[in-house]
């Protein structure tokens, strides 16, 4: 089976200013997404993502490399056949109505008139967008145009989805729609290519994501795997008696990273645990949670992009669990 | 029924044109102008008919050009500098098919328009008829192709645009130099041939000469379409010159409309 979406080398520098100096945006981008994949696209602003899915899309063309859409070279038209594109920054034909704008969009796809209004009214219905389905687009709230570009992206049942981060300036119900949205069509086996900052859409949906710090590919792989690295590090959380000091007994070696009244929360290795849960019962405390360290998204974005700090400093800052 | 992709960009071009606000009032107040043109005409002194048809060809001409020139600021500059554009274009189509789309809807709302005003002009012009004793008979045929020069310059100039839509990255640019084109394709005739004859007694710099002969070739020359003298004093139309300018306005504008979208396809649409 082909990959619904491959890049090979791709990389795209702007010209900027007077003196057309030459940024990178993007460079040497390899990635594959596989058909029935939902994929996370993940890099801080600026990072080359809208950049990637424009090319994706034959908006703008690579200085070097090349990208393929189910086989077939990304800047030929017909490439886009089973594409649904989603903007970064919407922008419709605000002198239409959101009908008028699905009719015209399922006409350029040469949909036949009844899978057209068919379509229009279940996917306004699913975006609740049914009450402003003849309202012109012109007074539409910016999240009414996202999701009007969602319904817009899925009118011709595409099998690959590119979708520039589809969650901004949505409301929560929104964000959970998309989620929902981003979930039934996995099952119906589509391939989803989405941009994101927002970290738990990220952990939920994707099976694998690619990170993108300043142009370079840092990683591309399960999700799971890059936020609990290797090394078997876990986290404690105990309920200890008031008197109790941690400097004292067997938690004192360990690194403290939070406590707060009884509750203290430490970083342990995997080969400690058991000596220590002894230990913690001997003193008369509790359990409370133990589980394994993971990364924060926002600590590997920073690990990746080489502005690591020290451990410590980040997680004490970081709220309690 | 389904319709070429090209056609259907061009009826809702033609939609959004109808439904912009600017042109609707440039029409409104073309309207106005017309008539009291008219109006004021039928006062005049002497051959007020023949006064009536050149103040109402010309109230004609400037409102189809502008009204054209809006519209492709507003269509095609600002849609693609807006990235509406972006959403046909993330269609399986081409972007050819998308400007002559856009081009497409373009020559029929300008014709709309100058149907629209020139009927009115011929309502007008029969009104200030009916009010003169003794007048010769209005040239209709002539009247009538008085308009399809109009609406060429504007298809032309429209080309234009898209042309200068195609490069630019700003929406203004290409309204701003499709009027300096206007400015100079309405002069570059006048111009020539005042060079021409004034050439035997002054010495002209060479170099002068030969921008203006370069300027000459480059530019449309849009006084080839201008067919308003033979509308007003009902003289024999040369099928020639008509022809001539046919050829040359159908040419220069497929000649803009390959190089624009040649040059659209290498386009970044960031
Ligand atoms: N038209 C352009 N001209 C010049 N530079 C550009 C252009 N578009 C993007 N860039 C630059 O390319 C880089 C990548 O931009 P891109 O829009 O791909 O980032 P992004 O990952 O989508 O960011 P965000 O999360 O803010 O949407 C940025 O440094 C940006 O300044
Ligand atoms: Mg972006």
């Amino acid at each position: 089976m082909t990959s619904a979406i491959t890049t090979s080398r791709l990389s795209k520098s702007y010209k900027k200013g007077v003196r057309r100096q030459q940024v990178a945006a993007l460079a040497n981008l390899d990635i594959e997404v596989q058909q029935g994949e939902v994929f996370g696209f993940i890099g801080s602003n600026g990072a080359g993502k809208s950049t990637t899915i424009k090319i994706l899309m034959g908006l703008i063309k690579p200085t070097d490399g090349q990208a393929w859409l189910f086989g077939q070279q990304a800047s030929a038209p017909a490439a886009r056949a089973r594409v649904g594109y989603l903007s970064e920054h919407p922008h419709f034909y605000d002198f239409l109505t959101p009908v008028e704008l699905l009719r015209l969009l399922g006409a350029m796809r040469q949909m036949p008139q009844q899978d057209i209004r068919q379509q229009t009214e279940k996917l306004l219905g699913l975006v609740s967008l049914s009450e402003a389905a003849d309202r012109k687009i012109r007074g539409f709230s910016k999240g009414m145009v996202q999701r009007l570009g969602i319904a817009a992206a899925l009118l011709d049942d595409p099998d690959l989805l590119i979708l520039d981060e589809p969650m901004s300036g949505l409301d929560p119900l929104g964000r959970h729609l998309v989620a929902t949205i981003i979930r039934d069509l996995q099952q119906q086996g589509k391939t989803i290519f989405f941009s994101t900052h927002i970290i738990p859409d990220i952990e939920t949906l994707c099976d694998r994501v690619g990170i993108l710090v300043r142009g370079q590919q840092k990683y591309v792989g399960s999700i799971q795997e890059a936020l609990y690295p290797a090394g078997n590090r876990f986290e404690i959380t105990v309920r200890m008696p008031e008197q109790w000091r941690p400097e004292q007994g067997i938690l004192a070696p360990h690194h403290l990273l939070w406590h707060k009244e009884s509750l203290y929360k430490f970083e342990i290795a995997e080969t400690d645990i058991s000596s220590i849960a002894q230990g913690v019962i001997a003193s008369n405390g509790s359990i409370v949670t133990l589980e394994p360290k993971r990364r924060s998204l926002e600590e590997l974005f920073l690990d990746l992009s080489g502005h690591s700090e020290p451990t410590t400093e980040r997680t004490l800052a970081s709220p309690a669990p | 029924m389904a319709l070429h992709p090209t056609f259907m960009i061009g009826y809702y071009t033609f939609k959004g044109g109808l439904r912009d606000r600017l042109v609707q009032s440039l029409l409104l107040t073309g309207l106005f102008f017309l008539l009291s043109t008219l109006v004021f005409s039928s006062f005049s002194m002497r051959q007020p008919l023949e006064v009536a048809i050149n103040y109402s060809l010309a109230t004609v001409q400037i409102l189809t050009i502008l009204v054209t020139l809006f519209l492709g600021l507003n269509l095609l500059s600002r849609e693609i500098e807006s990235r509406a554009g972006y959403l046909v274009m993330g269609q399986p189509i081409s972007r050819t098919v998308y400007l002559l789309g856009k081009f497409c809807g373009l020559c029929l709302l300008s014709l709309l328009v100058v149907s629209f005003l020139g009927l009115c002009a011929a309502g007008g012009l029969l009104l200030v008829k009916l009010g003169l004793k003794d007048t010769p008979a209005i040239a209709w045929g002539n009247f009538f192709v008085a308009h399809i020069g109009i609406w060429m310059i504007s298809l032309l100039l429209g080309a234009v645009t898209l042309l200068f839509t195609a490069l630019a990255t700003s929406a203004v640019l290409p309204f701003l130099m499709t009027i300096g084109v206007w400015f100079i394709g309405q002069s570059t005739q006048a111009v020539k041939n005042y060079l021409e004859a004034g050439l035997g007694e002054q010495q002209m710099p060479r170099f002068l000469n030969w921008l203006v002969t370069g300027s000459f070739y480059c530019f449309p020359n849009l006084s080839l379409f201008d067919f308003k003298t033979y509308a007003i004093y009902g003289l024999a139309l040369p099928p020639l010159a008509v022809g001539y300018a046919m050829a040359y306005g159908t040419i220069y504008t497929m000649i803009l409309l390959v190089l624009a979208t040649t040059l659209f396809q290498h386009r970044d649409m960031t």
